[in-house]
């Protein structure tokens, strides 16, 4: 019985709604409506809900049985007058609720081949099927919701097992599935996957968004920080790689990636201090490490992160002063700007990520270098596709690091999107910014006068010491958020049995380490998600 | 027994009196089950359906559904008519 009921619930929770043909008619039929008030609430409720879908199946099923019922009531009426009517209700329909696709992948049961479509429809999109039908509803009862129960159990359990996440990636891509679709048909259809059109594509606009003459597309943004770096090191060492002496500065408040590629290219990373306002790459200690270690150090790879951009001013004059290259890792900062220049603009080379929950995010991995450097641009040419200009014409140790053609084509259609997300995103930010500015153990998150933030993550420090215990209270409301990053880079053993070097005492990144916490910050979160984020913060403080 | 009169009713004050008189034979064993306007009348063009859509796409009665014979009748009606357009 307990075990019944536990899956009861799991089948119920924070699934799709596939609303079935029925309910739809009831709601457009007074005689129906009194009939059958479940359906009318079951629709009110779940009209512009993201999960809330019809079948395609069912759209022209609607509009003959509609049609039909019209012309029993009006019989003088012509087929034109009648069909306006129809339009009308569909076109109703269709701006309250997306469309699930009828699948390909269809079981056809010969008895009911409608309740067949709907039923592939529904697994389409992992979804309920919201019917009054009882014989879809017995013949399928894991997949089958009656309005009723949609009512009573759905609508409770949902309420009361509500998680806001940091991202909710398949609402966002449900959000926008139908052009996601077209262009992976393309794809599809032509079969082209490795380096097919869409790469192109996708690299001119990237080029041109950044305001850089060339851009790349590669396999990760790692692969785009490794294909860097040895670029780097062919064309100023004519080298394959750099050499263990050579240091390369960066912060230890990053991904992993970031360390990782500069031992990947032979160089060892040398880890400066952050600036604690902005969790950035602090200049003045980049200035420190460069008179420390002088001709040792070959580079810089600033990391703008959370979204928000380096001091890049700062950085590019260090670097030039000092004829060091630059590398920005741009991973989590499509979309920012810094003194109205894109980021990934400003170095040697911009290193950006498609890893699925960043900025711009595809459906597994995939990244993008920007430079304006021709030579630099044929080098990453050459060993994204396994170091030569052909496949027996090889010159350098290369990667098989492609982006691949259907990556580029979700990234197409999701880019159209990316201005109006950051924008979401620093609206959302903004909520948080102004109702936790007063809460004196909350620091919430700085943006410098020249820099355009995308918060890519919402990150505030928790200063009384407290910060796991807020998360852990935070998750008990049902609150994701996350510590990035718990552990630094100098800590980690990679780094520390590979001859890394550090300069000073990074005193601040151990303070951020502890400190920092990060919010949810999906683009479609509704205003009352951010106002239950906010509510659940300040019970915490009540409860401290 | 019972009867049952269904009226074209084309004057508002009319109807407004009728219904009015009517209203006074309800203990006497008249049942008012229904008035409404008649939809049918007016031309269906842009405005009209603009404005009165939803009134009109209420007021059908649909059959059963589960009635699969009907259902393929006006099925072909529908695609009859479509395809002779
Ligand atoms: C700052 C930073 N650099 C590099 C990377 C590596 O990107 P990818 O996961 O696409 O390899 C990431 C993200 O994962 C990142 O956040």
């Amino acid at each position: 019985m307990m075990k019944d009921y536990t899956r009861l619930m799991k089948s119920f929770i924070m699934k799709n709604i596939l609303i079935d043909l029925n309910v739809l008619l009831d709601y457009y039929e007074e005689n129906r409506r009194k009939k059958y008030p479940d359906s009318i609430k079951a629709f009110d409720f779940l009209k512009h809900k993201d999960f809330a879908f019809v079948s395609s199946s069912s759209i022209d099923n609607l509009e003959f049985l509609k049609y039909s019922d019209l012309s029993r009531a009006y019989p003088t009426k012509t087929r034109k007058e009648k069909l306006k009517i129809v339009h009308k209700i569909i076109r109703e329909i269709l701006s309250y609720f997306k469309i699930a696709k009828t699948p390909s992948y269809i079981e056809i049961d010969y008895e009911d081949i409608e309740d067949s479509l709907i039923v592939a429809s529904a697994k389409a999109i992992d979804g309920l099927i919201l019917t009054r039908d009882e014989k879809l509803l017995s013949k399928c009862p894991d997949i089958t919701i009656s309005p009723k129960e949609f009512l009573g159990k759905y609508v409770y359990y949902n309420d009361k097992s509500r998680e806001i996440k940091m991202l909710d990636l398949s609402r966002e891509i449900f959000n926008i599935y139908p052009e996601i679709e077209k262009g992976l048909d393309k794809v599809i259809a032509k079969s082209n996957f490795i380096l097919g059109e869409e790469v192109r594509q996708l690299e001119e606009k990237i080029a041109n968004y950044v305001g850089t003459k060339y851009a790349v597309g590669v396999s990760s943004g790692t692969d785009a920080l490794v294909l860097s770096l040895r670029a780097l090191a062919i064309q100023r060492k004519k080298k394959e790689f750099f050499d263990k002496e050579d240091l390369i500065i960066t912060t230890p408040f990053t991904f992993t990636a970031t360390g990782e590629a500069i031992l990947r290219a032979g160089a060892t990373p040398l880890f400066v201090d952050i600036d604690i306002d902005t969790y950035n790459i602090d200049p003045e200690q980049v200035e420190k490490a460069v008179k420390k270690y002088g001709k040792k150090v070959k580079g810089i790879i600033p990391v703008h992160l959370y979204g928000q951009p380096c001091n890049i001013d700062e950085i590019m004059r260090i670097a030039k002063e000092n004829d060091l290259f630059v590398v920005e890792d741009c991973a989590q900062s499509l979309g920012a700007r810094w003194d109205g220049k894109q980021t990934g603009s400003f170095g040697d080379t911009g290193c950006f990520s498609f890893f699925p929950t960043k900025p711009l995010g595809g459906f597994g991995d995939g990244g993008m270098i920007t430079t304006n450097d021709e030579e630099l641009y044929e080098l990453l040419l050459m060993l994204r596709k396994h170091g030569g200009k052909d496949k027996y014409n090889v010159e350098y140790i290369g990667y098989n690091a492609r982006l691949d053609t259907i990556q580029a084509a979700i990234l197409i259609e999701k880019f159209k999107h990316l201005d109006d997300f950051n924008e979401r995103r620093r609206e959302i930010a903004k909520n948080y910014n102004e109702q936790l500015k007063d809460v004196d153990w909350i620091k919430t998150p700085y943006e410098h006068p020249k820099a355009y933030h995308v918060y890519h993550q919402y990150t505030i420090r928790v200063l009384n010491g407290r910060r796991d215990e807020l998360q852990k209270l935070l998750r008990k409301k049902g609150i994701q958020t996350m510590i990035y990053y718990p552990v630094p880079l100098h800590e980690m053993k990679v780094f520390v049995e590979n001859g890394m070097r550090v300069v000073g005492d990074l005193k601040e990144v151990q303070k951020a380490v502890k400190e920092v916490l990060s919010l949810p910050v999906e683009p479609l979160l509704k205003k009352g998600e951010i106002v239950s984020v906010l509510n659940s913060i300040c019970f915490s403080i009540l409860i401290y | 027994m019972s009867y049952k009169i269904v009226l074209n009713i084309h004057n508002k004050d009319i109807m407004d009196k009728l219904l009015w008189i009517l209203r006074h034979f309800e203990n006497e064993g008249i049942e008012i089950i229904d008035y409404k306007k008649n939809l049918e009348q007016a031309k269906w063009d842009e405005e009209y359906v603009e404005k009165h859509w939803r009134e009109i796409a209420l007021s059908t009665d649909s059959a059963d559904l589960d009635d699969d014979e009907r259902l393929y009748e006006a099925y072909e009606e529908f695609y009859h008519e479509k395809h002779s357009d």
